[in-house]
């Protein structure tokens, strides 16, 4: 085949068709640069889509488990604070106890002022061990119920179940105490503990060391939880920080996908447009002239 | 021996010939821009005298021809690049067809954005989770159905869209068929004034034109091609089936459903009136079947599969939970396709967020663990989160293909053209100097007549006047 022939008609079709597709590619950077996405559509890029969607769906759950952890730490605040109360409910409660076991520097009425303090510990720390968080009693497990304690028998009303926060997709923490073992139940408890101490005060003070020793036990529980407790607001405290570092990188990836190179754009649609122009001037040349203009 | 009078015959011919050959060059120039048109140029052939017998038939004197005349107007047309040209926008508007259903359904889908359905999943998850930190708490309860609620939502109107989708395609279906028939009668009819008008023995090139624009559009409809007969017409075929045969042309019709639910059992059937069934593989009309066909089934196939996953992962784990007044829970969504799901639910006390506790009397409890595993279900590998993205990036894939398709085609159907456009549009700069070319030939003709006419006054009016 020789040289392609050449017409006005076909010289017309070709610069459209190239001034159409330099228009659309413009189209295109203009709709990137004002939406400031890279990926409007599926199309765009199906992998980057995967990716979108799965760092969407992780930044959002990285959200909510910062969520979990800051409601976690306001449980484990209070019983926190409430447990150090209670220490030093007990630790006043073992100081009178004391001074009703040397019964020589202790009159009668002296040990009964020391049995009517005690009774009225025992009082606040039973409002301590029916201690809410947002309606809930925090060492009553998962109960429905009010209040952990029942307030003249001390029965537990509440169970042992944990009362879980998510930390991760994997990590659940535990921000609740398990109030039968920090208090005991019913006759056992900690409250018939020290109605007892304050009945041997007024009438048996040898048997109160036998309570101390009781006392003392009940005290190291309390300890025990509070150690434990503080071990897991550490825990929940450093879930926190990573989740928001990890919300944090997973934005930048996410934007790093999805949103546009601005002056890479901005470069890109500038030479674009110098393309359409070029490509403008130059059909405006070639379509002009022909034979006709020449002849007579 | 040559008449005395034969030179101005000769001349005579030659004036109309350039005349005619002048007219055409115009008759090209005013179809420049007229889509479609194919150039025609006069062939001009000179004239010999008819040789006779006779003593003086050898003498050199009388060799001279008898002019010239035009033999035939030719139509310049390569029947490869228009071939070649109906086979690329056949192509071309099959992809084309694709890409308008797939660019429909991808702003179905509206991914990746805050509005697609994969952010209102997390947020659905998240909600369980905002029960299981406070299972007591009814607002959170009722946040959690409303976040369903907004889910059941958008996969009924994503799957009610492409129901709409599908719809309006089938419709449009009808309204291309209707054309196609019209078309194919259009080529038959113009076949038939072809075979008439060259019968009369006149020039049928502007017919021919118009048939090819028709048969064109055949090719860009349901990728006919066409095969020329020699008085003229054209026969044209779509995958083996003759759909046009001379004056004759059979009809296309379509059956089927109209609504995508019922075209699993009421499928597609598009048949030729001669009874071959129309199997299509080109052109808009079988981008829109493939379209009725697989594209929109398969969106809302994948829409329901996301609601049935999602609706029997949800129920199995919360038929296992007990509510906030201690009673068993049973589904959470009702319906398994994307048009029936509902929440089963109406209040938010009703939410099973704790393990059931058995016993004879409902045991209420701020247990959360079930509400915690249904939260986990958004990284289940069988979840309504990885079908939907799977689902969404397939889509994404067939479209990206489909456009490049487009791009492809588009590019080989531009090159078909512009070849179509050398091979047989006009150029202005050679029809001017054909012009130029005519008009000096026409005035050297009427020089001719012109000496001719001198001659013979030497002869008639001053010869035999010796002396006088």
């Amino acid at each position: 085949m020789t040289g392609m022939r050449v017409t006005q008609a076909s010289i017309a079709a070709s610069s459209l068709a190239n001034l159409q597709s330099s228009l659309a590619r413009s189209a295109r950077l203009q709709e990137q640069l004002s939406s400031g996405k890279v990926i409007s559509k599926p199309s765009d890029s199906p992998t980057g889509t995967v990716t979108s969607l799965s760092l969407r769906a992780q930044i959002t759950s990285t959200e909510q488990h910062a969520r979990n952890a800051a409601d976690g730490q306001a449980w484990l605040g209070t019983v926190d604070s409430t447990l150090q109360q209670v220490n030093s409910r007990l630790q006043r409660v073992r100081d009178l106890s004391l001074q009703a076991v040397s019964t020589g520097s202790s009159s009668s009425e002296s040990r009964q002022a020391i049995a009517t303090e005690i009774t009225s510990l025992r009082g606040e720390l039973m409002g301590l061990a029916n201690t809410s968080y947002d309606g809930r009693p925090v060492f009553g497990g998962t109960t429905a119920a009010t209040s952990a304690f029942d307030v003249t028998t001390y029965a537990f009303s509440g169970n042992s179940d944990p009362v879980n926060r998510r930390l991760d997709t994997r990590t659940t923490i535990n921000v609740g105490a398990d109030g039968a073992a920090v208090f005991g139940a019913g006759a056992a408890s900690m409250f018939a503990l020290l109605d007892q101490i304050a009945s041997n005060a007024v009438s048996n003070p040898q048997a109160i060391s036998g309570d101390i020793t009781a006392l003392d036990g009940r005290m190291s529980n309390v300890l025990k939880t509070l150690t434990d407790v503080g071990v897991r607001q550490n825990r929940v405290e450093a879930a926190m920080v990573n989740a928001d570092n990890h919300g944090l990188s997973l934005k930048s990836t996410l934007s790093s996908v999805e949103d546009i190179d601005l002056p890479r754009t901005i470069m890109d649609i500038q030479l674009q447009s110098n393309t359409y122009q070029a490509a403008l001037s130059a059909a405006a040349k070639v379509i002009q002239p022909s034979l006709m203009d020449f002849l007579r | 021996m040559s008449s005395t009078f034969s030179g101005i015959s000769t001349a005579l011919n030659a004036l109309m010939a350039q005349r005619a050959a002048l007219t055409l060059t115009g008759q090209n120039i005013a179809n420049a821009n007229t889509v479609g048109y194919t150039r025609q140029r006069a062939e001009l052939s000179a004239v010999s005298t008819s040789g006779r017998v006779g003593m003086m038939s050898g003498t050199t004197t009388d060799q001279n021809g008898g002019g010239v005349t035009i033999s035939s107007i030719r139509r310049l047309a390569d029947a490869f690049v228009d071939a070649r040209q109906r086979d690329a926008h056949s192509r071309l508007a099959y992809a084309d067809a694709q890409v308008g259903s797939l660019g429909q359904v991808e702003s179905i889908l509206a991914e990746p954005s805050e509005n697609g359905l994969g952010h209102q999943l997390t947020e659905f998850w998240n909600s369980w989770q905002g029960v299981s930190n406070n299972p007591g708490s009814v607002p959170a309860r009722q946040a959690l159905l409303s976040k369903a609620t907004t889910i059941v939502g958008t996969l009924q109107s994503g799957r009610a869209a492409v129901d709409a989708a599908y719809t309006d395609t089938r419709a449009q279906l009808d309204a291309l068929t209707a054309q196609v028939n019209i078309t194919a009668q259009g080529v038959a009819q113009l076949n038939d004034q072809i075979r008439q008008v060259g019968a009369g023995g006149n020039s049928p090139n502007e017919l021919i034109d118009q048939r090819d624009q028709l048969v064109l559009q055949l090719s860009s409809m349901v990728g006919a091609r066409s095969t020329p007969v020699s008085d003229g017409t054209v026969n044209v075929s779509v995958n083996g089936v003759g759909i046009v045969s001379g004056t004759r042309w059979s009809t296309l019709s379509v059956a089927g459903a109209n609504t995508i639910d019922s075209q699993a059992t009421n499928s597609l059937a598009l048949t030729w009136s001669n009874g071959s069934n129309a199997a299509l593989s080109g052109g808009t009309l079988a981008g829109v079947v493939d379209s009725l066909r697989s594209i929109y089934p398969d969106v809302a196939a994948g829409y329901d599969q996301v609601a049935g996953a999602l609706a029997s992962s949800v129920n199995a784990l919360h038929s296992t939970a007990q509510d906030l007044d201690g009673n068993a829970t049973g589904a959470f969504f009702t319906g398994t396709t994307a048009k029936s799901l509902a929440v089963a639910l109406t209040d938010g006390r009703q939410v099973g967020a704790a393990k059931l506790v058995a016993g004879p009397t409902p045991t209420p409890t701020l247990d959360s663990s079930i509400a915690d595993q249904i939260a986990q279900l958004a990284t289940s590998s069988a979840g309504a989160d990885t079908r939907w993205s799977s689902f969404v990036a397939a889509t994404g894939v067939i479209s990206a293909a489909a456009q490049n398709q487009v791009s492809v085609h588009s590019a080989i159907s531009q090159q078909a053209d512009a070849n179509r456009a050398s091979a047989s549009g006009v150029s202005i700069d050679e029809e001017m100097s054909n012009m130029l070319m005519f008009q000096r030939a026409y005035e050297g003709a009427a020089r001719v007549m012109t000496s001719v006419d001198e001659m013979l006054d030497t002869v008639i009016n001053r010869m035999g006047q010796v002396g006088r």
